[in-house]
């Protein structure tokens, strides 16, 4: 990652960017609104980076940040163009023996996931979508090592108690 | 915790993991990046000579351009003189036409209507009524925000996609076709829905909008704009689209491609 070459910073922190908050907003046209954003930021203040290898980490918190901040809006003011993202579904092999069980549940889960608090959501993206451990979670959050592990926890504990989810969560704990 | 169930928390995100900004996207944040930084370095040539002031100013000026030519081409800024009323003909479209079987709610409404696009019997409103904007998508849906929240929605973009909509006599034609409303800059002539197989769906001669008879029966994956020499301006990503049209009021199920057959 070569810091003084400016489209190669845009485009990296326009990636990890829009990736961290379509994930957490579950809308494309919404991430994009604010990696435009984060990559701006990023863009002003990379001068100030000292390790290059840690541009993804710094984009990511600086996303994060920015994507709570979006989402306090939302509150009181919901999206005029709802577009729910869902999986792609060409990864999933015809031969797979549990495919349907898999998209049912992908589906299905993608909805539920709106209905977690933001942090919880924050960290279950930062975790399945950038696969941080703990410690990258916590410090892309800015909180404790302990915090990070207990917001994952209560996060997957919700969806698995969430009423869409409950037949699925059966049938997907007697597959294996 | 199954690894199944594992794996199906982590292919709920496989959307996100995978994105990745378009060439638009990247060019339009270092354009704004450019922009910001021609800002920061006029505020210091105050100071300076008037003659090297005006030499730097122009030079700053001829920086400037790229970025403002970029923000003239969005969608917003394609509509700004009709969205705030300083200039009715600079609207999308047309002015709306004793003849437009305009849905009721538009023709009952106040203020300025247009007629954006439309193909075949799917037509594209737009309503201006004080500080508010509305689109009527066909006849079944309506749209409305404040001038300043379509900003937000519009700026900075080539094409915008409303959603789907329905015919007047319901949401799929005898192709299994559903329309798609969308709202696009003035250089977009000709807008391309490709899907994840076989042909796309393709309007031209637009002007500020587009209504595409998209197949309801395939995955849409992008939507892809051009201007009138065929060079791509912007591009969406609509995978996130649900073409489909279900009797059951829970929607769709996940992963069944074919509309019901009772729909339509």
């Amino acid at each position: 990652m070569n810091v003084n070459d400016r489209e190669q910073v845009a485009r990296r922190a326009l990636t990890v960017a829009l990736r961290t908050a379509a994930g957490i907003v579950g809308n494309r046209d919404q991430a994009a609104d604010i990696a435009q954003d984060v990559a701006l930021d990023a863009m002003q203040s990379v001068g100030r980076l000292r390790d290059a290898e840690a541009f993804d980490a710094w984009v990511r918190k600086i996303a994060v940040r920015h994507t709570l901040r979006a989402l306090r809006k939302q509150r009181s003011q919901p999206p005029v163009v709802p577009l729910a993202l869902v999986g792609d579904l060409s990864d999933l092999s015809a031969d797979e023996p549990d495919r349907d069980l898999l998209i049912a549940a992908r589906g299905a889960l993608a909805q539920a996931l709106t209905t977690l608090p933001p942090r919880q959501r924050v960290a279950l993206v930062l975790r399945y979508v950038h696969d941080l451990n703990d410690r990258e979670i916590a410090a892309a959050l800015g909180c404790r090592r302990g915090t990070a592990n207990s917001l994952l926890s209560r996060g997957r504990a919700a969806l698995r108690d969430c009423p869409a989810l409950q037949d699925l969560v059966s049938d997907l704990e007697v597959a294996r | 915790m199954t690894d199944l169930w594992n794996r199906a928390l982590r292919s709920a995100f496989d959307h996100a993991r995978e994105l990745e900004p378009t060439d638009a996207e990247v060019q339009r944040v270092l354009a704004l990046d450019a922009q910001r930084d021609t800002r920061r370095a006029r505020r210091p040539l105050l100071k300076v000579a008037a003659t090297a002031c005006a030499t730097l100013l122009l030079a700053s000026g001829a920086y400037a351009v790229p970025p403002a030519r970029a923000a003239l081409q969005d969608v917003y800024s394609a509509m700004t003189g009709w969205v705030t009323g300083a200039d009715d003909q600079a609207g999308p479209g047309r002015p709306l036409e004793a003849g437009d079987d305009a849905p009721a709610w538009v023709r009952e409404t106040g203020g300025e209507k247009r007629l954006v696009a439309q193909n075949g019997a799917a037509k594209l409103y737009a309503v201006r009524e004080d500080q508010t904007i509305s689109f009527a998508l066909g006849g079944s849906v309506g749209l409305s925000d404040t001038v300043d929240g379509w900003r937000s929605q519009l700026a900075g973009t080539a094409v915008v996609v409303l959603g789907p909509g329905a015919f007047a006599d319901g949401p799929l034609d005898n192709l299994g076709r559903r329309p798609l409303f969308g709202v696009s800059s003035r250089p977009v002539a000709r807008v391309e829905l490709r899907y994840a197989t076989g042909a796309p769906s393709v309007q031209d001669g637009l002007d500020g909008g587009f209504v595409l008879l998209a197949d309801a029966r395939r995955d849409p994956r992008t939507l892809v704009a051009f201007d009138r020499t065929g060079r791509e301006l912007d591009r969406a990503d609509v995978s996130g689209l649900d073409l489909r049209v279900c009797s059951d009021p829970r929607g769709c199920p996940p992963g069944r491609t074919a509309p019901s057959p009772s729909a339509g």
